[in-house]
């Protein structure tokens, strides 16, 4: 597949998601990196937002295996990785067998996160970095890709379990969604309180189109001063102390130019340029750095703070 | 396609650039002689003060265009089709994968379009040829009329004597140092003490003379006499000599050291 062919691809995926979902070109566009990077990302966003609607249709439109967690306190480990059952044989022999929990998928939407205890988070954020589930004395390697997209409400605070940083660091992208636009929320209205249509979706990339396309985002160049300014970015939200108590980790750096590349492949550039990487930087930041008291008595958000570095 | 070509094309745009940037470095380089020749012709000097400063001003900024423009970022700004591309390529000649090689004949058929005029600025190099030629004539007709200014090593000769300490009247240190009865040298220099204060009005008219400057004649042969006398030797007049108290010798001395010093 040639670059241009890929432009095609990513557009009609994306033409087809605007189907169902209006308005939110860029979280979508942000989604799409994240899976060409072969990297997790957190929606967060008021609940309403469309973002497991939005995870339900990319899983409809690729080729993959997919599964939905749907995070409760009472959610314990084994629900996620999977557990030993006994199984009988035909010959009444009485044997352990490994039934796979859900995270043996390949798209999985985990929905409200921080609902779910942190011990349970573990067990997810485990699989999520190691790419291989351990249960008992077994460990069980993941199928290639292997995709999270968490979801979590902002407001709702009481029953929840917010992320520890060192674990929310572990997503290439923390995507925002806003709220829609007026005409926006008039298509959705439209769309939605009318007579029912049922959108028919066509799955637009297989599994192997995909892998195909996360090593070639990997091949995307990117220029010397282009990669220093990624690093730059970082490496500045450690040093402005007034406002950032703790910066980010070099994972951060990899992160803006792994998905600096794959926005380059999905605008369909041959070089990551400079607005590639500041439009990733606050996904890709924005969960990665503490703001300082200073930073809040001014009631100052992450992004505000990172777009200071922008240039 | 082989990596070759690209490095080839990119050495060859270097080149390009910097042939390019030193020319407009020697244009302005001899704008800045030029001027200063002309300034230095203006305040009496020799023209050839200007050489260092040219050759210096001139090495500068060459060194420094050459550094500036050498980057291919200077390039992209010229040309954006080339915008980002450039550098990337430039950075990636090492890699070999399609992505790396599709952009790497992007950028060859982009670097096709770049032309000379790109980097040459036609506005600016005729305003300096025009300066070129303005300073040129200003040199010329300021040497061919022996236009001045003002003569610069006079001027600061002048300012020198301004800016030297004025003498004031102290009755203390070196000019209190004299020799005790030695009384004919307490008036200091003789003739401005005979001068005084008067004006000495000289004027010298050819009417009024009788020499001729105009006139020359070959020079008269002279006999010369030896007349210097068999021994010379000095003496005091008894009568020249003075009475001064010994206590007043010291303030007269001073007195007419003062008078030497503000009539000069």
């Amino acid at each position: 597949m040639k670059i241009e062919d890929a432009k095609k691809t990513f557009d009609h995926l994306l033409h087809e998601m605007n189907k169902v979902i209006v308005g939110m070109d860029e979280v979508l566009k942000q989604m799409v990196v994240a899976l060409l990077t072969n990297s997790h990302a957190i929606l967060e966003g008021y609940p309403g937002l469309a973002k497991t609607l939005s995870v339900k249709t990319m899983a409809q439109l690729l080729t993959l295996k997919f599964s939905r967690i749907q995070n409760t306190p009472d959610l314990m480990p084994s629900d996620i990785t999977g557990t030993y059952i006994i199984e009988e044989t035909t010959g009444g022999k009485r044997a352990f067998k490994f039934q796979p929990g859900p995270v043996f998928a390949n798209l999985i939407l985990a929905d409200e996160i921080n609902r779910a205890t942190p011990k349970t988070q573990s067990a997810l954020l485990e699989a999520m970095q190691e790419r291989q589930v351990t249960v008992g004395n077994s460990t069980f390697k993941l199928e290639e890709p292997f995709f999270v997209l968490a979801t979590q409400n902002p407001i709702e605070q009481e029953g929840t379990y917010p992320l520890p940083e060192a674990q929310s660091d572990r997503f290439l992208f923390k995507i925002r969604t806003e709220y829609p636009k007026f005409d926006e929320e008039v298509e959705i209205v439209n769309r939605y309180a009318e007579e029912e249509k049922r959108v028919a979706l066509k799955p637009v990339l297989s599994k192997d189109e995909l892998i195909y396309l996360q090593s070639l985002t990997r091949q995307v160049p990117i220029a010397a001063d282009i990669k220093k300014y990624a690093v730059s970015l970082v490496t500045a939200t450690r040093q402005k102390k007034d406002l950032i108590e703790y910066g980010a980790s070099p994972r951060a750096s990899i992160g803006i130019v792994l998905a600096a590349k794959g926005r380059a492949l999905l605008e369909g550039r041959k070089y990551v340029s400079k607005q590639d990487i500041n439009l990733m930087a606050l996904p890709v930041m924005r969960h990665r750095i503490i703001l300082s008291f200073e930073a809040e008595r001014q009631n100052l958000h992450e992004d505000d703070v990172i777009k200071q570095f922008l240039k | 396609m082989g990596i070759k070509p690209i490095i080839a094309a990119l050495k060859e745009v270097r080149n390009a650039v910097t042939q390019i940037t030193v020319f407009t470095s020697l244009l302005d380089t001899l704008i800045v002689f030029l001027i200063a020749t002309l300034v230095f012709v203006l305040i009496t000097l020799p023209w050839w003060y200007a050489a260092p400063i040219a050759v210096a001003y001139g090495g500068l900024h060459t060194w420094r265009n050459v550094k500036r423009h050498r980057n291919l970022a200077y390039v992209e700004d010229k040309v954006p089709e080339l915008q980002e591309q450039l550098i990337t390529v430039a950075d990636n000649t090492d890699k070999e994968n399609p992505i790396v090689e599709s952009l790497q004949q992007d950028v060859l058929k982009g670097m096709r379009l770049i032309k000379t005029s790109y980097f040459l600025s036609f506005g600016r190099l005729t305003r300096e040829l025009i300066t070129l030629a303005v300073v040129s004539i200003l040199i010329i007709t300021a040497s061919a009329h022996n236009i001045r200014f003002l003569d610069i090593r006079e001027t600061l000769k002048d300012l020198g004597k301004l800016t030297a300490p004025a003498g004031q009247y102290e009755m203390s240190g070196e000019g209190l140092e004299f020799i005790e009865n030695l009384s004919e040298d307490i008036y200091g220099n003789k003739t401005i003490a005979d001068l005084g204060n008067e004006e000495l009005q000289l004027q010298l008219t050819p009417m009024l003379t009788d020499i001729d400057i105009g006139k020359t004649k070959p020079p008269e042969s002279k006999q010369f006499t030896s007349t210097l006398p068999e021994e010379i030797k000095a003496t005091t007049d008894v009568s020249f000599q003075e009475s001064i108290p010994k206590g007043y010798q010291r303030i007269v001395k001073s007195y007419f050291n003062e008078i030497a010093k503000t009539s000069k």
